[in-house]
């Protein structure tokens, strides 16, 4: 079996890629898993010991997944559910998620193959990092950044010239919690993040192992790479937003623009949802590249 | 000056806090059930992180600490945080409080001092046998494992090594017990959810403490297949400190440092023949049962390690195993 995609039912981007890739395969070289099909698969044998661990693994269809004879996996899984502990007890509920994570995560990591987002302690499919994490590795590889802030209680903290917004109960479509821009009238005591004012444009840059797709990937191609390799990601969206006209930024490469925008890393997530065609193409040519002989 | 985070009556924080004051080593000390009473600011521009805790209305420079001794308990369990009688917690200071902690455990990944322990390193524990992998890496032999929800595979398992436990995958805790000590036919329930089974490798448990570059070793004699739960079995616990062979030693120190832990407590045991195996590293040992039981000063090593002066003024990220470079 040469591509093995592991994601959650509903993963355009995962399933945009699998399409692509059957286009290009034979079907039976290429299989798509989803985090349920695992979980129930009726035989799981994962043996650790002196040697290098081995995964016998037959999913309810009676296909069997040769942990050790794949080329390369496109690994799109972030959680884990149980649907048979529905019923359980939440204790119960909870153990059985936190033993199959530990499982999967344990199996991922000791496949011999390349796996595209690469299982860590960081996340079963995505290098989760925070906000703030992923700014000072931007800072790190170069790139200008946004400024960012929070404040607990800003009647003690507050951020002057930038301005306020509320983490919202909600994520937004790369997984993260979501912020919503408040009147700074209203902030009072409410923990409060501060974010520097850019106008209200965006350009996305999607890194795709050496590659960068996007208008401002040639201009930033060095920054971004490096990025890609501080932060152990292989595939990545930068979102850059731009500050207005105005001197240059100290922190990154000179970024005078024919429009005389400064464009700066505003976000970055290790989980892109991606749909250009282009794009899906990129990730399809970087499993193949990838492939272990 | 050092900062020290959780709830103060834990014996683990409190003997750090005896040892601080012991051997007069400026700390601050933010207590969780107090957190109504804390602040924090954290700002990111320029290439710096620069920040503020605030504590009872004084005011702290995130630079101005050089290490830090994080042991807190999830938020959503603080007392404080919970419905007391016929009363419900006040929103408000429970999306602070989620916030406040939120926010200093993304200033604990990113901060240039030292940290025991941040957290991206602690989850290397929510998964045992991705932990095994590490382990391996450092010479250490582990225990031969299967991982299985199929029954035939674990009494196939039992007739190889005869004595076989059973143990959690992850992080939650679990009593280790003898196979033999339940029915086969209970042996159809893993078919709902894999587990995990290891040979039983037999002789003498030892609890290393790892701070820094120093280790502390306890060796602990005990008839109890899982030492922890001795009492449960009216059993006796008998620990002393030990001294491990230099090799052992860089070992469980080049452990650590593989796994991001300047502090940690690592699960050994020593064969009859004299060989070691690893079982488990602890991100957050409780160190203070075995320092009240062998005299080692555990706590004084924490509190001198973290007071030494930074030596890379750089912001980075926290590196976790996995995560390494392309």
């Amino acid at each position: 079996m040469r591509f093995l995609v592991l994601a959650h039912p509903g993963d355009d981007t995962a399933m945009r890629v699998r399409a692509r890739l059957v286009s290009r395969y034979p079907s039976e070289q290429v299989k798509f898993v989803t985090s349920e099909e695992l979980v129930y698969a009726p035989h799981w044998s994962h043996r650790l010991g002196d040697a290098r661990p081995i995964t016998e693994l037959t999913l309810a269809d009676k296909t069997i997944l040769p942990s050790h004879d794949l080329g390369v996996v496109f690994n799109r899984l972030r959680y884990v559910s149980v649907p048979h502990f529905e019923l359980a007890k939440e204790d119960d509920r909870n153990f059985a998620v936190m033993e199959m994570y530990a499982l999967l995560l344990s199996w991922l990591a000791s496949l011999p193959c390349p796996v595209i987002n690469v299982a860590s302690t960081r996340g079963l499919g995505a290098q989760e990092h925070s906000q703030a994490e992923w700014l000072l590795l931007a800072i790190r590889a170069g790139l200008p950044i946004q400024g960012y802030a929070f404040s607990s209680d800003p009647r003690a903290f507050r951020s002057s010239g930038f301005l306020p917004y509320w983490r919202e109960a909600s994520y937004d479509e790369d997984g993260n919690w979501a912020l919503k821009e408040v009147s700074p009238i209203l902030v009072g005591r409410h923990p409060t993040f501060y974010l520097e004012p850019t106008e209200n444009i965006r350009q996305e840059v999607l890194v795709v192992g050496g590659q960068a797709i996007g208008e401002l990937a040639s201009r930033f191609s060095g920054e971004l790479h490096r990025l890609a390799k501080l932060s152990g990601c292989e595939l990545l969206k930068v979102v850059f937003t731009p500050i207005g006209t105005g001197g240059p930024k100290g922190g990154g490469s000179d970024i005078q623009s024919k429009d005389n925008r400064h464009w700066q890393v505003s976000k970055v997530t290790a989980f892109p949802q991606v749909r250009e065609q282009n794009a899906i193409e990129a990730i399809v040519d970087l499993l193949e590249s990838r492939q272990s002989s | 000056m050092i900062l020290l985070m959780g709830i103060p009556s834990e014996q683990p924080l409190r003997m750090v806090i005896e040892a601080a004051e012991s051997h007069r080593i400026p700390y601050v000390l933010f207590n969780q059930r107090e957190s109504q009473f804390a602040d924090l600011y954290l700002e990111i521009t320029n290439g710096k992180v620069v920040g503020t805790l605030r504590i009872h209305e004084v005011d702290w420079p995130l630079s101005s600490f050089t290490g830090v001794y994080a042991r807190m308990m999830d938020y959503h369990d603080l007392p404080e945080n919970q419905p007391r009688g016929r009363s419900s917690p006040d929103l408000e200071n429970i999306q602070k409080s989620f916030l406040l902690h939120e926010m200093l455990f993304e200033w604990l990944e990113i901060t240039p001092c030292r940290v025991m322990n941040r957290n991206s390193a602690m989850t290397s524990n929510l998964s045992k046998p991705y932990q095994a992998q590490w382990i391996t890496r450092v010479g250490f032999q582990t225990p031969t494992t299967i991982i299985t929800n199929d029954p035939d595979e674990v009494r196939d398992f039992l007739r190889k090594h005869r004595r076989v436990v059973f143990k959690s995958i992850s992080s939650v805790r679990s009593i280790v017990r003898f196979l033999s000590d339940i029915k086969i036919k209970d042996l159809e329930k893993v078919r709902y959810l894999p587990t995990q089974f290891q040979e039983f490798i037999p002789g003498t448990n030892i609890r290393v403490h790892i701070v820094g570059e120093q280790a502390f070793a306890t060796e602990i004699n005990t008839e109890a297949l899982d030492y922890r739960y001795a009492g449960r079995d009216d059993l006796d616990v008998n620990m002393t400190p030990f001294e491990l062979p230099m090799e052992i030693k860089e070992r469980c120190i080049a452990l650590s440092k593989l796994l991001n832990l300047p502090l940690c407590g690592i699960d050994l045991k020593r064969t009859p023949e004299g060989e070691y195996y690893c079982f488990e590293v602890n991100p957050s040992p409780g160190y203070s049962y075995y320092q009240v039981n062998t005299g080692q000063d555990i706590a004084a090593a924490i509190v001198h390690y973290l007071s030494q002066p930074i030596q890379e003024v750089s912001v980075g990220i926290s590196k976790s195993p996995g995560s390494e470079s392309i």
